[in-house]
């Protein structure tokens, strides 16, 4: 077969191995008198030309990172992560809707927060035993000592129940609220 | 009678393009292989200088009749949606319009949509 021997030859009797190796020879001018005149080597030449110039090009070309890789990944990395424990939402039609858990957690975490001299640490949410409508939620707290008031609790309880509505569409079932520690305020 | 076949990457790209345009979704998000995916996606735009659709964050099941029409469309999506919106609101209007859509373009009916929030961001956040 030709396409495995070792030189694919030209009809003139050069292979286009030797052709390769002299392209630089002949661009300097020192081709020899059969290279001058031969129009199967002398085409050969133009377009080995032509193909090591493009893989020069390719060669040299330095492919920077597109911007905002970094994010993309850790977002696909957080997404991956948040994949595995997924609530079901309310949903009337044919299919489903689900939330991830990190994502309500980040909800409820954030509504406990805007309530003064109180922290949201750890936030667990689980589904409601048989009802797929409702949640658990078990968050722990950290409390501004000596700043803390206790009803700054009951207003924790309120901000999550209704965040729980407004913000998601769950239910909320239990809200166990766990302070564990305090810090200075 | 000619055939028109409709492939499922164009299933996609139409569920992608009508979910991203519901208000509140911050975009589609694509677990570790899909970020592979857009990878190779971008490589191949690159290479052809043709724009290519993204479908990444969206899976496409169909099933076909025996003769190899496709009579159903299942698609399931996974989004990142803003904090200002109902999450359950969000997820319902996502499966609407995603079902619209790819019915109107296509002719496709669409058994079922099944949308995971795998994310909730403040609004503004890059």
């Amino acid at each position: 077969m030709a396409m495995n021997a070792p030189g694919y030859a030209l009809p003139c009797g050069r292979d286009v191995e030797t052709a390769w190796e002299r392209l630089d020879a002949v661009a300097a001018g020192l081709a020899d008198a059969h290279e001058r005149t031969c129009p199967h080597c002398q085409g050969a030449h133009a377009s080995l030309v032509v193909l090591r110039d493009a893989t020069a090009g390719l060669a040299a070309d330095e492919e920077a990172p597109p911007p905002g890789l970094t994010g993309r990944i850790m977002a696909a990395v957080r997404a991956e992560v948040g994949r595995r424990e997924i609530l079901d939402l309310p949903c009337e039609e044919p299919g489903r809707a689900r939330i991830s858990e990190q994502a309500v957690a980040s909800v409820l975490r954030f509504a406990a927060d805007t309530v003064p001299g109180v922290r949201a640490r750890r936030c667990r949410v689980t589904p409601a035993g048989d009802d797929r409508q409702a949640i658990d939620v078990h968050l722990t707290l950290a409390v501004g000592y000596p700043a803390f008031a206790a009803t700054a609790l009951a207003a924790v309880r309120e901000r999550v129940t209704a965040a729980a509505g407004a913000r998601i569409g769950v239910r909320l079932n239990r809200l166990d609220l766990l302070v564990d520690d305090i810090y200075p305020a | 009678m000619a055939d028109i076949v409709i492939r499922e990457p164009v299933l996609a790209a139409v569920a992608a393009e009508a979910a991203v345009k519901v208000p509140g979704v911050l975009r589609l998000q694509p677990g570790l292989p899909g970020l592979v995916t857009g990878a190779m996606r971008a490589a191949r735009e690159r290479l052809t200088g043709r724009p290519l659709s993204a479908t990444e964050g969206v899976h496409v099941d169909v099933d076909t009749a025996p003769d190899g029409t496709v009579t159903a469309a299942r698609l399931t999506l996974d989004l990142v949606i803003s904090a200002q919106d109902q999450a359950a609101a969000v997820a319902a209007s996502v499966r609407r319009t995603v079902a619209a859509s790819v019915t109107a373009a296509t002719g496709i009916p669409v058994a079922s949509v099944t949308v995971t929030i795998l994310d909730i961001e403040p609004a503004g956040a890059p």
